[in-house]
Parts: structure tokens; C-alpha cells; sequence
């Protein structure tokens, strides 16, 4: 059941956290080479290039959405799974690096 | 539990426009629901509707003793065949069957000329053979309620007369609402018919009065 729902997700998400996670690497890059004088920067890149990703993926997507409702994944759940699992990365990330860097 | 969806007084208009005026209908198991219409009469508004994915002014829907806004929050109740490609075209076939919890060996033995497909992309294969199989899909799934929306449309007559075929015997497990304007396909294995003529839903009782409604 867990496995089903992961491949489900993986397939719905796959696309977008590719996006996602160069933005993110990107992210790293810029906080690594300019220090955390650019963080606030970095924060509302990361929110911007993710709010846009997410609106293209999802009108990329929206035909697919029957596919997935009809094995019981929601609009909303596929949507807070893909963001929420966008953020944390990025969080995680960001979080050590800052670490590392003080 | 009483094994029905009732929809009661569903209303919907876009701006000036009423589309549906107060239609009920009883989504009944082990019966063939078919709904006929004339293009844009609001027969797959009135899919959507029930199935949460179009907001009507009014609706009231209920399972049993409940009140349910969306369908497919109650789960394994009702899967839906929308009239457009539904499925990632990267997927392969048999991924597509785990994923939709169907027995592989059951499904090949029910659908053999599938089988050489197994391995296949969906996107290669050909329109009709994608609609079959998004049609098959939905209905072998496990729902209480499969709603297909022109599921004969892109079928050649041999698959036409296949899912024909199948559903008839699905009938027996599952409630099944199609709407299709192959007219005499669906009054052949409805259990009752609708016809959808300016936003009022009635029984057809007799093939003339598709005539009367302006249907045909």
C-alpha cells in the first residue's frame, strides 16, 4: 500500500523536484559563495522559482489528475506531499550548510 | 448500508445560462445507469459534479444515510472515466495494473490480445488501443461505482462490443453510470435510461422519445 502510494507520488512529482532540486543546488551554491549577506535573497528565490514550478506542473498535470484520484490520491494530498518534500530538502539543506559555514 | 448514491436537486449555471434544473438521480449497484443528451445539454457537468470535480449552485448527495461532498474521499466508492487521455504516457502496462491493484494473470486471461502488450508504453500505443485500455482500467478497478464518461468513443465495434460485454458482467460486483452518445449502445445495456433535455433530467421509456426530446 505504502510502495503504491510512493510510486503514485514519485510518478506525479518526479518532473517537479528535478526542477526543484536545481533550484535548490543553486540556492546552496549562491548562500556558499556570498555568504549569509544574501539569505534573505536566497529565501524568497527558493519560494518564488517553487511557487512558479508548482503552478506549471500542475497545469502540466491536470489532465493526469483522475489518474491519481482514482487510486486515491487527492489534488490537496499530492499537492502538500510534492511541496512539503520541495521544502524540507531545501530546509535540511540549507541548514547544514549554514552549519558548516559558521 | 443501503448500496446507493443519491443526487438530489443539482442545479448549475454558468453566468445567465442554466445548464441543470433540479436533477436527481439514483446511482443504484448491480445496475447500468445510461444518461444520453444532446452536446452541451450538461451530461458531463453533471459527471463532474457528482464526482466533486465541478461546483454546482445546489447539490445534495448522499451514500447511504451519509451526506458526501466528494465522492472520492470515501474510499474505494467510485473511480471515474473522464472523456479525455487520463494517464501519464510514460507508464508502462503493467506498471498501470499494479498500480490500479488489478491481477495481472486475471486481467490477461480476461483481455489476451493485451498480453504482447504488457511491457508496453502507454504512449506507444495507438488512440483506440490507449482509450480501451483507460477503459478497462477504470472499470476492472475495485469501486463500488465506475461513471464513464463516452467510454465507446475511439473504440473500434469488436472493443465496443467487448467493454459492451463486460460490463454487463461487471454489473453483478460494482453501480455503473455511462454517458456516450453512441445512443443504442448504451440503451442496450442500461438497466434505465436518462435523457438530460433542457437541464431536466427524464427516464426514457421508449426509443421515440429521444425524437420528442430533440435527441435524434
Amino acid at each position: 500500500m505504502i510502495s503504491r502510494k510512493l510510486k503514485l507520488l514519485s510518478l506525479y512529482a518526479g518532473d517537479f523536484l528535478v526542477f526543484s532540486l536545481l533550484m535548490t543546488l543553486l540556492s546552496f551554491y549562491v548562500y556558499y559563495a556570498t555568504g549569509v549577506g544574501f539569505l534573505t535573497a536566497i529565501i524568497w528565490f527558493k519560494i518564488m522559482t517553487s511557487a512558479v514550478g508548482i503552478l506549471v506542473h500542475q497545469e502540466r498535470k491536470s489532465k493526469e489528475l483522475f489518474f491519481y484520484m482514482n487510486n486515491g490520491l487527492g489534488k490537496k494530498e499530492l499537492m502538500i506531499i510534492t511541496v512539503s518534500v520541495d521544502f524540507v530538502i531545501w530546509l535540511f539543506g540549507m541548514i547544514c550548510i549554514v552549519k558548516s559555514t559558521l | 448500508m443501503n448500496q446507493s448514491i443519491k443526487v438530489d436537486s443539482v442545479y448549475l449555471s454558468f453566468g445567465k445560462r442554466q445548464i441543470l434544473r433540479g436533477i436527481n438521480l439514483e446511482l443504484v449497484k448491480n445496475k447500468v445507469i445510461g444518461i444520453l443528451g444532446r452536446n452541451g445539454s450538461g451530461k458531463s457537468c453533471l459527471l463532474k459534479i457528482i464526482t466533486g470535480q465541478l461546483q454546482a449552485d445546489v447539490k445534495h448527495i448522499r451514500y447511504g444515510d451519509k451526506v458526501i461532498n466528494n465522492l472520492y474521499k470515501e474510499k474505494g466508492l467510485i473511480n471515474y472515466l473522464p472523456q479525455h487521455e487520463f494517464h501519464p504516457k510514460s507508464i508502462v502496462l503493467n506498471n498501470l495494473l499494479t498500480l490500479y491493484g488489478i491481477d495481472q494473470d486475471r486481467f490477461f486471461v480476461q483481455y489476451p490480445f493485451l498480453k504482447a502488450r504488457w511491457k508496453s508504453k502507454f504512449s506507444s500505443m495507438s488512440g483506440g488501443d490507449r482509450r480501451l485500455v483507460e477503459v478497462l482500467l477504470v472499470m476492472e478497478s475495485n469501486s463500488a461505482f465506475s461513471i464513464l464518461d463516452e467510454p465507446f468513443t475511439y473504440l473500434m465495434p469488436k472493443f465496443i462490443d467487448l467493454v459492451k460485454g463486460r460490463i454487463k458482467e461487471l454489473k453483478s460486483k460494482k453501480g455503473i453510470v455511462l454517458t456516450d452518445h453512441q445512443y443504442r449502445n448504451v440503451l442496450d445495456i442500461s438497466d434505465r435510461s436518462f435523457i438530460i433535455s433542457e437541464g431536466i433530467i427524464r427516464e426514457i421509456k421508449a426509443s421515440e422519445d429521444l425524437k420528442i426530446y430533440g435527441y435524434i
